[in-house]
């Protein structure tokens, strides 16, 4: 492994990509702030568009490339509807703990 | 080795930034660290030969995305959240760590011990394989039904959003 240091091969880009995802996975289990859970999912999304670019090089295909780009309008739309939610979220409570919402009851 | 530059200095501003989202009180700086990881992830896309994919994820992300985050993090004034940013709860929380590094583990070794098998996979270097009109030409042929219901979800998302924020009460109507 160390030998392969200096030539970047597909695993290198995949161990990003992991560790992107884990990154985002702890965030989302770990944070309080709404919107901190809400740009760790960003994140995870992130993460996966790595893991498709870095296939679609090295099987040189070009079908990944077009699906990161289907799953980056998602995540925009995504982050627009949960910014909403947020937001309105805000409005009623003055509230972004997360553990405040843990007894929603309609 | 100019592609070996590229990584090392690019994924670490990415694995920074992320660093940065999780672990700072502040919610702006996690925004501001959030950015840096796009711009990050933007730079491994050009390493990986897909300089308009670069370029799409540095518009939409770090332009668009962040600029919503932002705006609502500073239209609510919210004060730093001082030592508890993470959820109370000692043991659940190591519980959660201790999942997440188990899940780690597995895709590290995953990766690890599937890495000969990738041994055959030669990126075709010379090739612009990911340029404008090869992505195009099969966004617009194989995937041209998925294209039009994006449209349809884009047109459908911002009438819900602005429905959403004008929303009164509910069933917590005071």
């Amino acid at each position: 492994m160390l030998s392969n240091l200096f030539s970047i091969g597909i695993g290198h880009y995949l161990f990003v990509s992991g560790a992107l995802f884990v990154m985002g996975m702890l965030g989302v289990l770990l944070r309080k702030n709404i919107l901190v859970i809400l740009m760790s999912i960003e994140l995870m999304l992130n993460a996966v568009n790595v893991a498709f670019v870095t296939f679609a090089y090295y099987l040189n295909d070009v079908n990944g490339a077009v699906i990161v780009l289907f799953v980056i309008a998602i995540a925009a739309t995504e982050a627009a509807v949960g910014l909403a939610l947020v937001v309105l979220l805000y409005k009623n409570f003055k509230e972004v703990n997360i553990r405040f919402f843990e007894h929603l009851k309609g | 080795m100019a592609e070996v530059v590229i990584f090392y200095v690019f994924s670490a501003v990415t694995l920074f930034g992320a660093l940065g989202v999780i672990l700072h009180p502040n919610p702006i700086i996690c925004a501001l660290h959030l950015v840096a990881t796009m711009c990050g992830i933007a730079g491994l896309f050009f390493g990986l030969n897909a300089p308009f994919i670069a370029a799409v994820q540095l518009m939409v992300y770090a332009g668009a995305v962040m600029v919503l985050f932002l705006f609502v993090v500073m239209i609510f004034n919210l004060k730093q959240e001082g030592k508890h940013i993470f959820s109370p709860g000692q043991f659940t929380n190591g519980l959660k760590v201790l999942f997440g590094g188990m899940f780690a583990g597995l895709l590290l070794s995953s990766i690890l011990f599937k890495i000969n098998n990738f041994g055959y996979l030669t990126p075709d270097k010379a090739a612009p394989q990911f340029e404008v009109k090869n992505i195009a030409k099969v966004m617009f042929t194989d995937y041209v039904f998925s294209f039009e219901i994006l449209g349809l979800l884009l047109l459908v998302i911002p009438i819900g959003t602005v429905a959403l924020s004008r929303v009164r009460g509910g069933t917590h109507a005071k």
